[in-house]
Formats: structure tokens, C-alpha cells, sequence
């Protein structure tokens, strides 16, 4: 009891008092999920619908347990090809199954055929949209969002602008799918409407590392680690390294992550 | 029967082309027929003759009457009118619908005079509406509104219209019905100042005296003899042209001008129960000394549809991408493709068919501003070739492909996300392949040797490497021969 507490000691008011008690009432839980957040939270701003993200670890530091769906859902990536669509495709499948569409506006490269296929991503469901610029691509996204007969957004965004950011959330929002936006990492200092904001790294041993450092929930203290094999690589056999906590240690080594709920 | 009578008071004035801002007035036989606001502000009002008018207020632009034009006009609000009713007759400043038999679908009597005053609205038209179980009935109280009534008169059983119509006042009556100013004098001098008196006079001696029509007419209007009516028969095909208020020298400034053509297409469409799948808007150009030929939209709609905001919609996408070669004088909307459609009934559950038409209608609104050729699906061809194993199409036309797609199953080998355009050539260093970092092999070499066949031979080792951003890539080496070097290749990122 008293080291919950203790953790609580950065936090002010009454609520984050509730939220700090759920850990105690389930230890196993992330304080994100504990059950008086949740009673909290579904009824006011949570009360979203969530699709399984396919990672369990993943899941248990989402708020809801999965991805929200509707709504804006940032993935900072340093370049692409960082696995980003590895994390995703487990959503993206059964977003698909609706029957849904699944659109991609301004991939940075054609996306590849067969390697959808060996994803088990539907092709006649993924619409591949590449307008000339930014601003058509921001209208794409939020047609697609309003059109009502799409399961996910995938929109590849240079320079967003937060007006534009903010307009494409409240369109996900009345729409009710996802919409993720990836982004460059330099975007992860500006201030974003989204309310889950994720960072991707491909790390060593075919694994991703991912920093949760914005939800609905306190602050993540250290990134997931996940593992993303792309179909048909046989995984790399483990070779001797030191373990896990000191390679952790020099990739969390970064900006401090900013309070979370704000 | 149950008529809705839209009588068009400006007529005159709405059907010219150049209803600029300003004062102006119609003139017909060197008298004022019609003005606007603007000209009643400066004094000159209806009936006065055209010299006193220009007299009075020398800035009032007179114009002469165009019937020609007003019957153009007419004849596109019926259409536009046709999605309402498909029993129309039209008037010489107005048009009549017979309604009974579409109250229920458009929501009763009120939503129904809103709707068709909103569509007459759209069609540059401000109508005076009025409801009755006569078609002349309807005609009188729709032209001879109460003073100040701006909401229409409903009459919808004949006690109700006899009392209305009762009490018109007679000498505006008269003229509606188109009476000798004769007949007026001798009411007049009987004492007669409403209808009701007319109808109390003697019959006999008012059908001696030369009212026999006048009384034919209003047992007509009350309801006491049969009104034969000529049907209005719309055209069989759609092809209906504009001729622009101004000069347009912008293709956006025509999509307002575009939509009173819509209006009458879609209800054109609806009174046969087609769709439209295939429009063109011909762009007609100023004629002068250097002639350009006309410039014409084609737009395809994958989901055919008759709703106007749809149509609407996907041409101010194309005329805000549209440059225009020169300046527009008139614009000409055309139906070149039509198929037959039943329209869709309300229900209360989602139904999978309406998410397949919302997809639809998205592919055609992104199609028609980013262009067919930015909107894709994807399909996997085969082909060993990495090049040609995706094939993207437009997603406009794509949908017999879908079905091919499935035959070919995954490939077995680790193929990357993002595919490059093109190849490119990566640098050596200590024999060991170089894209920011060097890059470590991860797989065995997997040989890809075809297109012996089409000339397009490739003979390449595929390799998944990663660099040290652990990202992995699909590279590949050209494998030395006769004439060619070896090198490496970086052709795709896994994702």
C-alpha cells in the first residue's frame, strides 16, 4: 500500500489518487486498466471500442486493451521500414473482416503485392491512395474517415500541422475507424491532438521496441519490447548478449517521457 | 387529385441570362412587366409604360421579354420537379404537380412544399407555392397570395379551397383566369368585389351578358367540372444547356452555374428510374478572334447514382482541378450513360450493400479530385519477377480483378513491404553491400532467373540484409556473366 503511494507522489488530485489504487487492487494489471479507472474513465472519455492489437504485451499498456478505434493514433517512425506495418497488421486483419476497406494514403513506396498476401492482408480490401501533396492527402484522409465503409486509415504524414492533426482526430471520431498517422520522429516534440502517441525502433534479434509515451493512463516506464519477424525469415537463432535490462537501459535513454494523461 | 401549383412571379426576370446585381425591369409591348428590388426602390413600378419608367429612374436597365427563354426555364424546373410527382403540367409561368399519390413518401404535405420549394430554390426560381383538390384552384391562390402570407395556402378538401377561393379579390382574380377587361368593368359596376359575389349572381344572366367562360372556369377551379390537362412528356434523352450570367474565366466560378443543371438531370433520372453512370459538361468558349474548340468533362461515376449532391460533388472536384482554355460563355450538361435503378429503401438495420455504395461513392470522389490514376488497388500477378509480381490498377475499374487475386497464394520467401520503383545500386565497401551502414546478411540467397522469354531477362540473388539500424532490406546481386558486372542492388524495405 504504502509504495503505491509512494509512486503517487508525483501526481495531485483526487483522481490520479484513484488511479494510483489500482494497482494495488490488481497488481498484475497496468494502473491504466485497473478496474476504478476504468469505471472512471469508460463512462467519460474512454468509452471507446478498442480492436486487439495482436501483441498481448502491447495490449496490456493500451488504454481498453487494444488499439481505440476511432480516433487518431500517431506511430513516430525514424525511417520507413521500421516494422510499422508488422505491428499493425494483426489489427489490420480483423479491421478487414467487417468487410471493411483499408485505405493508405502517401505511403512513402508502392506498397508490394505478395508481401501483403504472406501478411494475410486482403488485397481487394486495401485501397492505395497517393495524392500529389499534403493538403490532398489530409483531404483523402478525412474522406475516407467520413465515407463510413472503411475499418482503418493509414496516412504517411511529413509535416502535419496540429489544426490539421486536430481536424482528422474529430473526423475519426465521428467516423468510427482508426486513423494512424505516421510520422516522422522529429514530430514527437511537437504538441499532437492524438490521445495514444507510440515510437517505433527496430532493435536487434528481429525485435521492435515500442515507447508508448503519450495515452491515457500514467506514463510508460520503460518501451515494450515486441518481436517482428517478417513472414518467410527464419528467426535468428538468440546469440549470447547481455541481458535484456542494460540493452533497455541504453535505448530508454532518451527524452524523459512528458506526463502521459496531459 | 391533390395539385401543387408553383407560380413564378419573376419569371421574366429569372429566365435572362444576365441577372446581374443592379436595377432592372422586364418590358413587354412598351410597358413594365416585371422588376426587381431594386428597381421598385427607385420608383418604377409593374404597368407603368416604358418611358415614364426610364423618365422616372434612367438607371433601371429595361430588357426586353424572351419567351423563348421563359419557356426553356419552365420546362427545366418541371423536370427537376419530376422526382416529386411524374403527372406535371406545365404553365406559361408556372408549373402544376399532381401530388396525391406522393404525400406519403416524401413525408406528408408540409415536408413535400418544403422540399419542392428548395428545389425550385436551387433552380434559380422563387415560386409562389399553394396546395388544392383543382388544378385551377391551386393556380388562383398560389398567383393571389393574402397580403404579406409568405407561407403557401393549403386547401386539401374542397369546403376548405370554395372558402379560399371565395374570397380572392375579383379584379386580380380575373386577370389569373385572363378575363376581358370588359367583364371586369361590368362586375365591377355591379358591385362585385370578391368571387363569392360572382358566384351569387344569377347564372343565366351573367352567361347572356358574356361571362359563359368565366363561369366554366371557376366550376372548374371549385371543383364542379372536369379539368382535362396536358401531361408534360420530358425529352428522351438528357441534354440541357446554360448560358452563364457572366463570363467565367475560372472553372469554379461554374460549379454554382452547374448546379441548376443538376437539379433537373437528377430529377429526370428519377422520374425514369435510371442513374447516371456516364456525364459530360461541355464547356462552350467565348467566340473571338482566335476560335478554341469546346472543352467538355467526361465524368464516370463507379457507383451510378441520381442524387444531386453526389453528382454535384464530383464536378466541383474536376472543375476546381479544371484550367480553363479561355474564358466560358455557356456550359452544356449531357447524360451519356444511364442504367436502370430502383432506389434504395430506408431501413432500420446496417446493410452491408449501402457500405459497398459508400466505398464506392469515396473511390469516385477521391478518382474525381486526385484523378483516377492516384487511387489504386493492388493485385498480385504471376510472375517470378518481383517487378511484375504487384500490379496495381485504378481502383475505379479494379473490380473484376479482386477476383483473380486469390488464386496465387503467398510465396514462401520473405518479400518486402515497400518495393522501389526502381533498383538502386549500392556501394561496396570491403566487399560487404553499404545503405548507411554495411549491411549483414540475414537469408540465403534466394535465385531469381527468368523473363528469357519477353527479353526481359533477370538473373538475380535475393538476400535479406540488415544494416545497423536493424532495419532489414531486400537487396540483390547481379550475377556476373557475359557482359554483365556484379553489383549490388537495394530493391525493397521490409516494413
Amino acid at each position: 500500500m504504502s509504495a503505491a503511494f509512494a509512486s503517487a507522489g508525483r501526481r495531485i488530485g483526487a483522481a490520479s489518487l484513484i488511479q494510483t489504487l489500482g494497482p494495488v487492487l490488481t497488481p498484475s494489471r497496468a494502473a491504466g486498466q485497473a478496474p476504478l479507472w476504468q469505471a472512471d474513465q469508460l463512462a467519460s472519455s474512454n468509452g471507446l471500442c478498442v480492436c486487439a492489437s495482436g501483441f498481448a504485451a502491447l495490449d496490456a499498456e493500451l488504454p481498453g486493451g487494444g488499439w481505440p478505434v476511432g480516433g487518431l493514433i500517431e506511430l513516430l517512425l525514424r525511417e520507413a521500414g521500421s516494422g510499422e506495418i508488422q505491428l499493425l497488421a494483426p489489427a489490420l486483419r480483423s479491421l478487414a473482416k467487417a468487410p471493411r476497406e483499408l485505405v493508405w494514403i502517401a505511403p512513402p513506396y508502392p506498397p508490394y503485392a505478395p508481401a501483403l498476401q504472406a501478411l494475410d492482408l486482403p488485397l481487394e480490401r486495401l485501397l492505395w491512395v497517393h495524392p500529389a501533396g499534403e493538403a490532398d492527402a489530409a483531404w483523402a484522409a478525412e474522406q475516407a474517415l467520413r465515407s463510413g465503409g472503411t475499418g482503418a486509415v493509414l496516412w504517411w504524414s511529413r509535416e502535419a500541422r496540429p489544426a490539421t492533426l486536430r481536424r482528422l482526430h474529430l473526423a475519426a471520431q465521428e467516423g468510427d475507424a482508426p486513423l494512424f498517422a505516421l510520422r516522422p520522429t522529429a514530430a514527437r516534440q511537437q504538441s499532437s491532438p492524438a490521445p495514444l502517441r507510440l515510437a517505433l525502433e527496430p532493435i536487434a534479434d528481429s525485435r521492435l521496441q515500442v515507447d508508448v509515451f503519450k495515452r491515457r493512463g500514467p506514463a510508460l516506464t520503460r518501451p515494450l519490447t515486441l518481436a517482428s519477424v517478417p513472414p518467410g525469415l527464419p528467426r535468428r537463432r538468440q546469440r549470447h548478449r547481455p541481458t535484456s535490462p542494460s540493452v533497455l537501459a541504453d535505448v530508454v535513454a532518451g527524452p524523459a517521457p512528458a506526463l502521459a494523461a496531459a | 387529385m391533390l395539385w401543387l401549383a408553383l407560380h413564378l412571379p419573376w419569371l421574366p426576370l429569372e429566365a435572362l441570362p444576365d441577372t446581374d446585381e443592379g436595377p432592372r425591369c422586364v418590358i413587354e409591348q412598351r410597358r413594365v412587366r416585371v422588376v426587381n428590388r431594386m428597381a421598385h426602390e427607385a420608383g418604377v413600378e409593374p404597368g407603368m409604360s416604358a418611358t415614364t419608367a426610364a423618365s422616372l429612374a434612367p438607371q433601371v436597365r429595361q430588357l426586353p421579354r424572351d419567351p423563348s427563354r421563359e419557356a426553356d426555364f419552365v420546362r427545366a424546373l418541371a423536370l427537376a420537379l419530376g422526382r416529386y410527382t411524374p403527372r406535371i403540367v406545365l404553365q406559361p409561368d408556372g408549373v402544376l404537380l399532381e401530388v396525391a399519390a406522393s404525400l406519403r413518401l416524401f413525408g406528408g404535405i408540409r415536408p413535400l412544399l418544403r422540399q419542392a420549394q428548395a428545389t425550385a430554390r436551387d433552380c434559380g426560381a422563387h415560386a409562389r407555392l399553394a396546395v388544392a383538390p383543382t388544378a385551377l384552384g391551386a393556380t388562383l391562390l398560389a398567383c393571389l397570395p393574402p397580403r404579406g402570407r409568405l407561407r403557401p395556402q393549403r386547401a386539401l378538401r374542397l369546403p376548405r379551397l370554395a372558402r379560399l377561393l371565395d374570397a380572392l379579390p375579383l379584379p386580380a382574380a380575373l386577370d389569373v383566369l385572363q378575363q376581358p377587361p370588359r367583364l371586369a368593368e361590368l362586375l365591377q359596376t355591379l358591385g362585385c368585389r370578391h368571387v363569392a359575389d360572382v358566384r351569387a349572381l344569377p347564372r343565366a344572366g351573367l352567361q347572356r351578358r358574356g361571362g359563359r367562360e368565366l363561369l366554366h372556369l371557376l366550376d372548374r377551379a371549385f371543383g364542379n367540372a372536369p379539368e382535362p390537362q396536358a401531361w408534360f412528356t420530358p425529352p428522351e434523352h438528357f441534354a440541357m444547356s446554360l448560358e452563364l450570367m457572366h463570363r467565367a474565366d475560372d472553372a469554379a466560378q461554374l460549379v454554382f452555374a452547374a448546379q441548376r443543371l443538376v437539379h433537373p438531370l437528377c430529377g429526370w433520372l428519377a422520374r425514369q428510374w435510371l442513374a447516371a453512370s456516364h456525364i459530360t459538361l461541355r464547356l462552350r468558349h467565348e467566340r473571338n478572334r482566335r476560335t478554341v474548340p469546346d472543352g467538355a468533362l467526361c465524368i464516370e461515376l463507379g457507383a451510378p447514382s441520381r442524387e444531386v449532391a453526389q453528382i454535384l460533388l464530383l464536378l466541383r472536384e474536376r472543375l476546381q482541378r479544371h484550367a480553363l482554355a479561355a474564358p466560358v460563355y455557356a456550359i452544356e450538361l449531357r447524360l451519356d450513360e444511364a442504367v436502370s435503378h430502383a432506389g434504395s429503401a430506408g431501413d432500420l438495420l446496417p446493410d452491408p450493400s449501402r457500405q459497398a455504395q459508400a466505398l464506392q461513392a469515396l473511390i469516385d470522389r477521391l478518382a474525381s479530385r486526385l484523378g483516377a490514376e492516384r487511387v489504386l488497388r493492388l493485385s498480385a500477378a504471376c510472375d517470378h519477377r518481383p517487378e511484375r509480381a504487384g500490379v496495381p490498377q485504378p481502383a475505379t475499374r479494379a473490380c473484376a480483378v479482386a477476383a483473380t487475386v486469390t488464386a496465387s497464394g503467398p510465396p514462401p520467401q520473405p518479400r518486402p513491404l515497400w518495393l522501389l520503383p526502381e533498383p538502386l545500386l549500392l556501394a561496396e565497401r570491403d566487399g560487404q553491400p553499404v545503405h548507411g551502414s554495411p549491411l549483414v546478411l540475414r537469408s540465403r540467397a534466394e535465385r531469381i532467373e527468368t523473363g528469357w522469354f519477353d527479353g526481359q531477362l533477370v538473373c538475380r540473388d535475393y538476400h535479406v540484409a540488415e544494416g545497423a539500424d536493424h532495419r532489414l532490406r531486400w537487396i540483390f546481386r547481379t550475377r556476373g556473366g557475359a557482359g554483365r558486372e556484379m553489383a549490388w542492388y537495394l530493391h525493397g524495405l521490409f516494413a
